[in-house]
């Protein structure tokens, strides 16, 4: 180890660890996960601190660090994940009947509220984070990719190795699971 | 005129890319007479945007304690 970057990046920990470890836990919402994400992004950097040298900005250096190491975790769990079968996250009996039409428990119901006042509310986030984390491993990585990072539809299938036909299908259900959810906590509550 | 199921696919799909012009028509034609995916495709678009902005509004810090831990862990 390189004794003489330990300064810089105990500074760099010290103003970025919090915004990482943001970053990490809205994907892969487990603290401890996040928490090692953080520590290998500082292991790597401090690996090769040598070769940055604040040749780009350090939150732009070390928020790449860190997405590569999700994006292998990602792939890690997608491969325990294929272990088993795609069949439960591509059947939709629990919201249509066999006609494609809305099973009377499924049916959404009005939420009455506008929809600006939702998303300012903490706690509708704090619903829908719950909500995540009831989705299964594959369902949510496929929504939070799609969702915090702009990834496109082709880099993510590449990604999780699985076909766009799959993909949208995939993210079908997840939305109809994250609707019904949050439908369940927040409307009535 | 296309089911339930397919129109809330078509209305998901919608909001990441534009539909070519005849499922555009199908779906539109789908949401004039069916109030359940017109909720549905209401709500979808705010778990978007709630979920695009997921980092600002779910803040979370690590504790002092595992900040020193995890830093010295680093510089071992």
């Amino acid at each position: 180890m390189e004794k003489k970057y330990h300064a810089e990046i105990t500074s760099l920990f010290q103003e970025y660890a919090d915004y990482l470890f943001n970053y990490a836990i809205t994907r892969v919402n487990d603290q401890e996960t996040a928490e090692d994400l953080v520590q290998e992004t500082f292991i790597s950097a401090l690996k090769n601190y040598g070769s940055f040298q604040n040749k780009s900005k350090a939150s732009t250096w070390l928020t790449a660090i860190l997405k590569n190491k999700i994006i292998d975790l990602y792939r890690k769990k997608v491969r325990e994940y294929r272990q088993e079968s795609l069949d439960d996250l591509t059947r939709f009996e629990d919201f249509f009947d066999e006609k494609g039409h809305w099973k009377k428990d499924a049916l959404p119901s009005d939420w009455k509220v506008s929809t600006d006042r939702l998303v300012e509310q903490k706690e509708f986030y704090d619903i829908l984070q719950l909500c995540l984390t009831r989705l299964s491993e594959l369902q949510r990585i496929a929504f939070v990719m799609k969702h915090m990072d702009d990834a496109r539809t082709e880099e993510i299938c590449k990604e999780l190795d699985i076909t766009a036909s799959n993909y949208w299908v995939i993210v079908h259900r997840a939305k109809l699971q994250l609707r019904q959810c949050i439908e369940k906590h927040w409307i009535n509550a | 005129m296309i089911s339930c199921k397919d129109a809330t696919e078509l209305a998901m799909k919608s909001a990441y890319r534009k539909p070519g012009a005849y499922d555009r028509l199908r779906l539109r034609f789908h949401m004039l007479l069916c109030k359940f995916c017109k909720l549905f495709q209401k709500q979808n678009t705010i778990i978007d945007d709630a979920a695009s902005r997921l980092d600002e509004f779910a803040p979370k810090q690590m504790t002092e304690d595992s900040k020193k831990r995890i830093l010295k862990k680093v510089l071992d």
